[in-house]
This record gives C-alpha cells, structure tokens and sequence, in this order.
C-alpha cells in the first residue's frame, strides 16, 4: 500500500501544535491506506478515541467526494494533496486536487437530514456533505486555475 | 467481502466479518447482501459488532440491503461500535432501523415481533 501514498512531517513535536502532509491517488483504496495511516499518526499525539473517529469520517467523505466527483472520468488517476494542523483544539485541514470543478464552482450544500420512516422511500446516497457540514465548520471552496482548493476546521472535543 | 449468515429460528442473523464498510466496498457489501437476503425470514439482523468505521458510501449499501429484504421483512443492526452508530444516528438513520447494542438485545427486539 505504500506505493499509494506519500508523507512528509511539516512539524515533529509529540504534541500539538503537529502538522502533517499526505499525497495519495484518487483511488478508493489510496483514500482507506491514508486514512489509516493519518490516524495512526494522529494516535501518537493522544487525541481521544472520538476524535480520531469524527477526523476519519470527516477526511473519508471529503476524500471519497474527490475520487467520485472531481475525478469521475478522468482517463487516469489523479492525485489528492492533504495538509492538515492539529492545534489541540481542532484540526484544520487543506485539501487540493485537480480534477473537475464542484458544480457551479460552490460547495453542495447538503441536505439536512430528516426522518424516514418508509423504507422505500429512502434515499441510498448523498449523506457525504450533510455529514461533513454537521461535523466541520469554516468550510471554504475555490478554484484557482485548474486546481479544488477545499478547506475546513473540524473542533475537537475535549479529553 | 466476507459475511456470514446463520438462521435462528424465524430470525436470518448476517455477521459482517470485516472492520470497515467504506467506499472501497461498498459496493461489494450491497452485491453480498443482495444473494443472502433474496429469501430472508420476516426477521433479520445485521451484526456489525466486528466493524469499526462507517462511512457514507457504506450507510448507502447498508439502506440499500434494506430495500432488497422480501416485502414484510425487518432489519435490526446489532452491536454498533461507536463511530458506527454515531453515522446512523446523525443521519436520522436511527429512525428506520432498530439499533441495538447487543446481538442479545436484538434478538429479543422488534425483528423477533
């Protein structure tokens, strides 16, 4: 798996303020292997067990929604850039790619969830932006040139 | 995908034998299921007790395995781990599925009714 991924310290203290940057394939695969291997490293830097758990999901979505949108099509796999800070009480992450533009160059807005209770109604999709807007906040997009620039601070519980 | 599937009485209990339903397999968890819940009983639980981490793409397969049981038949998720049931609660999943923290639990729950 190490061939799908690159990563490199910004900063090295064994606490926060810590600084990490990944460059992975825009792959299904590429995305778990880095996922995998930021929490590790985050591990070593004694965030709670909840913490890590919401920075995984909130990376996989945003992640995922590259591979799957930004990249639909592309006639090969492109590559995702990803900073992130960890300052103890969030973590701020920069997440770049050049594949295709968010539609309308604006960032989906996500729709709030609701309660269902008719299974056939149901929708099979779509979760990704309702959960990353639920467990981020300042989420920004912009195009610049041919490349997504997405950022977003994820707050940290305490403990 | 590894799954297992036993019957217990009037209840189809399928046990995902992986840590994860992301997106690199959800859509092998969705065909999966698609064969092992063709003729499912009226009651049927899906233990996640093994599986650490959910995510969107995997809620997708998870609801979609809903759609797929035969008309009258109920889906319960049994021994959802954290990270797994905070996804199912903060989507408002939580209110078409029973959730219950343990198999036993289930097991006595609304799929046996």
């Amino acid at each position: 798996m190490s061939a799908l991924y690159r990563h490199s310290d910004a900063v090295k203290p064994a606490s926060a303020p810590y600084g990490f940057e990944v460059t992975l394939e825009a792959s299904p695969d590429a995305v778990c292997a880095a996922l995998g291997h930021i929490r590790a490293e985050l591990a070593r830097h004694r965030l709670s067990k909840e913490n890590l758990e919401v920075i995984e999901l909130v990376m996989a979505e945003t992640l995922n929604n590259v591979v799957e949108h930004a990249y639909a099509g592309a006639p090969q796999t492109g590559l995702i850039g990803v900073r992130g800070t960890y300052s103890g009480e969030d973590l701020r992450l920069r997440i770049t790619d050049i594949g295709k533009p968010m539609p309308g160059f604006t960032l989906p807005a996500g729709k709030p969830f609701k309660r269902h209770e008719i299974a056939d109604v149901l929708p099979e999709g779509g979760f990704g932006w309702g959960l990353i807007r639920l467990l981020s906040c300042d989420l920004a997009y912009s195009r610049m040139g041919d490349m997504n620039l997405l950022t977003l601070r994820i707050p940290l519980a305490a403990g | 995908m590894k799954l297992s599937t036993r019957t217990e009485g009037q209840l189809q209990i399928i046990s995902v034998m992986e840590d994860r339903i992301d997106a690199a397999v959800a859509r092998a968890f969705k065909e999966a299921m698609r064969d092992m819940v063709e003729h499912a009983p009226p009651g049927v639980i899906l233990d996640l007790g093994q599986v650490s981490f959910i995510d969107s793409s995997g809620l997708g397969a998870v609801v979609a395995t809903l759609k797929l049981l035969p008309p009258g038949s109920k889906l319960s998720l049994a021994g959802l781990t954290p990270a797994v049931d905070r996804v199912f609660r903060l989507t408002r999943m939580d209110s078409v599925f029973s959730l219950f923290p343990t198999m036993d639990a289930a097991m006595a729950g609304p799929a046996t009714a």
